[in-house]
């Protein structure tokens, strides 16, 4: 059986529109994070926010008559832009699945109203995912996934294995978060946020940056060839069952994530890893943790890279947009500078790569980990 | 808009162990009622500690828990033995897969009123760490130490084909053995918790009462409603 | 300094939910946090964070910091005279 693959891909962020876009500026070192006032504070937020009105612009090339917010133009130019790269037939034909995965989509609509009268039917994640399902004239109610900050490297697992099980033959599965009052105030009450670009696995780091992005992948089988794909190989997700917002201190549950990525691959092993795209927040905790993670899973010397200093933390998005970029870099044998890293922060070391190189590479991992204490680890690697 | 459906059915895999509905104030368990309180005037979380207090669970965390973490728990109390507390093995085989309408639209309100208030107000931590559904799931996994999957769809109505779909889907890879599956949902106006577990046909100890069909799951979620 | 520590223990009681425990469960000396105290926990300290803020008009950057100061109430308490602003709307003496 041929693997599920990612046949086609997008991300929109600060850093671009397409994917292209986006890898190019990684790959010279750029980052989405600014300085800027939001939300009426005086203090400024170091974010990696999308200007509207440039969303607006790209989303006024579309043909539509609609009324849509800016996470669902972002979502839909996403998606746009990825089924370019596709030569899948009518859309509106049974076979292809939506997935949707985001923490709290509209939740700014929240400002408008908050009684049972006053409350935006657009608050509901079911309705955003269907104003984009209905955008494409897809047929099928689309699946809605909320779990975190693993949502949409989950909804990748779900898409590969509904794919496995021959229930459709593309899923489209999208990531998508912006920056809000609502969550920026929760994370600050939390001590969660740095004032400064972010640090991941650094001894300096002091917390996450949030950033908005929507991001797109398309599933289906690997002949499906306009280039060369992704092959998404396995993939697992556990539950800490330790704290609602604390990490395991020991790494056990994305260590158990990880071990089962591995023991479930038909072929490989966990030695043919060219390097790792980890979750990477630069909270003290979650680095600590990942980095034991790796560590129990004898995984510590493979070159190891977070994207949050290029794109912030993009709570529902980050799993696919970090999958995405990860997936372009061994498309294109390109090691990822972990940007924001100087110095070893975390007890077990990492090797945080720290200079662009060259190296012929083939598969590699992606984790994720969310309050709630869930966890999800994925291989992907080149079709040959 | 069809119904969300999935487009061939997987074979059937499981057999459905134990199912709960906690609803209008009333508590069935394997369709006989076990807990109610009179009056439905009573708010949801009344009537939650209550249920809390009559079956002695005696478990401090769940007066930090926001509304829908105690709908879920006080459910899935009623499901899972303290048993599970013992086996690590058989937890970490345990699957869950929730679904709702609302996400945590009830304590969202609560967090945007504390974020609104005139005085630049002062967000709390408890609340807002309550603001993602899946939460409850990991309320679940602290009780009953369940390590293995989990995943939280949001839907309009309870998404009976897919959830039993992928639940038989993974236990019949092998992702794992056994599944708590169901509908938790509260919104401004309204509650519902429909929860059960399915087993493969290998752990079940003796033959239960039905087996893990999208017919007979809907019966079951809409009996009681 | 006791009429302090006991409207402490109320406020703390009061805004960590702590519905089933009663005043006279916790001593000034008991300890808050762990297993063998009263059992809070991360959240639980972020949310005294946000206690002290609110009726004592302390402000508190990084909770790591003041570690010894979570101890007990009777720690808490000193922590909160040592600290408390002049415009604090809760008067403690």
């Amino acid at each position: 059986m041929q693997p599920t693959a990612i046949i086609a891909d997008n991300i929109i962020s600060p850093l671009g529109f397409t994917t292209n876009e986006n890898f190019r500026q990684v790959m010279l070192g750029n980052s989405g994070l600014r300085q800027r006032q939001l939300f009426g504070e005086e203090e400024l937020s170091c974010v990696a926010t999308i200007d509207d009105a440039l969303i607006d612009q790209k989303f006024a090339t579309l043909d539509t008559n609609g009324t849509y917010t800016k996470l669902e133009k972002m979502s839909i130019l996403s998606v746009s832009t990825a089924l370019q790269h596709t030569n899948i037939g009518d859309l509106g034909s049974h076979n292809t699945l939506l997935i949707y995965c985001s923490t709290k989509g509209n939740i700014d609509l929240l400002a408008y109203g908050t009684t049972d009268d006053s409350l935006h039917q657009d608050v509901y994640l079911y309705q955003l995912a269907r104003k984009v399902n209905r955008f494409f004239k897809l047929k099928n109610e689309p699946i809605v996934i909320s779990n975190a900050c693993i949502s949409s490297l989950q909804g990748i697992l779900v898409g590969k294995r509904i794919i496995d099980a021959g229930l459709y033959r593309y899923v489209i599965v999208v990531g998508g978060d912006v920056v809000t009052n609502f969550t920026l105030s929760g994370f600050k009450s939390f001590n969660a946020v740095s004032n400064q670009a972010c640090k991941p696995f650094d001894a300096q780091r002091k917390g996450i940056n949030l950033g908005e992005a929507a991001a797109t992948v398309v599933l289906g089988p690997s002949n499906n060839a306009t280039r060369q794909h992704i092959a998404v190989r396995s993939g697992s997700c556990t539950n800490d069952a330790h704290h609602i917002s604390a990490p395991s201190r020991n790494g056990e549950g994305l260590y158990q994530a990880i071990s089962k990525t591995y023991n479930t691959l038909k072929e490989g092993n966990k030695e043919q890893t060219d390097f790792i795209c980890a979750h990477g927040t630069a909270t003290r905790y979650n680095d600590e943790m990942e980095a034991y993670a790796l560590f129990r899973s004898e995984l510590s010397h493979i070159p190891v890279c977070s994207l949050k200093g290029y794109f912030g933390h993009t709570l529902g998005a980050s799993g696919l947009l970090e999958s995405v970029v990860a997936a372009h870099a061994m498309l294109h044998d390109q090691k990822i500078i972990s940007k924001g890293y100087r110095e070893q922060g975390t007890t077990h070391q990492l090797n945080p790569i720290i200079k662009r190189t060259c190296y012929p590479m083939s598969q590699f991992l992606k984790t994720s980990s969310g309050f709630g204490g869930c966890n999800a680890a994925v291989l992907f690697s080149k079709v040959h | 808009m069809p119904p969300f459906y999935f487009l061939k059915c997987t074979n059937m895999a499981g057999y459905i162990s134990t199912y709960c509905t906690v609803s209008r104030h009333q508590i069935w368990v394997n369709g006989k009622t076990v807990f109610e309180e009179e009056g439905t005037e009573k708010e949801v979380d009344e009537f939650l500690i209550a249920a809390h207090r009559h079956f002695k669970i005696k478990y401090p965390k769940f007066y930090k828990m926001d509304v829908l973490s105690r709908l879920a728990f006080i459910a899935s109390e009623m499901l899972l033995s303290t048993d599970t507390l013992k086996n690590d093995s058989v937890n970490s085989q345990t699957s869950i897969i929730l679904c709702n309408r609302s996400s945590t639209v009830v304590t969202d309100v609560k967090h945007q009123k504390n974020i609104q208030k005139e005085q630049g107000g002062i967000p709390s931590p408890a609340t807002f760490v309550y603001t993602l559904p899946n939460i409850m799931i990991g309320e679940m996994s602290i009780r009953h130490r369940l390590t293995g999957e989990s995943v939280l769809f949001i839907s309009e109505t309870f998404p009976v084909n897919a959830v039993v779909q992928y639940s038989n889907f993974m236990i019949d890879q092998g992702i794992c053995n056994s599944c708590l599956c169901g509908w938790v949902e509260v919104s401004l106006n309204y509650y519902h918790a429909f929860l059960y577990v399915v087993k493969s046909e290998e752990k079940l100890v003796k033959r239960t009462i039905y087996p893990h069909t999208s017919e007979t799951i809907q019966k079951l979620y809409l009996s009681n409603h | 300094m006791d009429t302090l520590i006991t409207q402490l223990r109320a406020q703390i009681i009061e805004h960590l939910n702590l519905d089933d425990i009663q005043p006279s469960d916790v001593g000034a000396d008991d300890p808050l946090f762990g297993d063998d105290g009263l059992g809070l926990d991360s959240i639980d300290a972020l949310e005294v964070v946000v206690l002290l803020d609110e009726h004592y008009g302390i402000k508190v950057d990084d909770p790591n910091e003041i570690n010894e100061s979570f101890a007990s109430l009777r720690t808490l308490a000193e922590f909160i005279k040592q600290n408390q602003s002049i415009n604090a709307t809760a008067v403690t003496e």
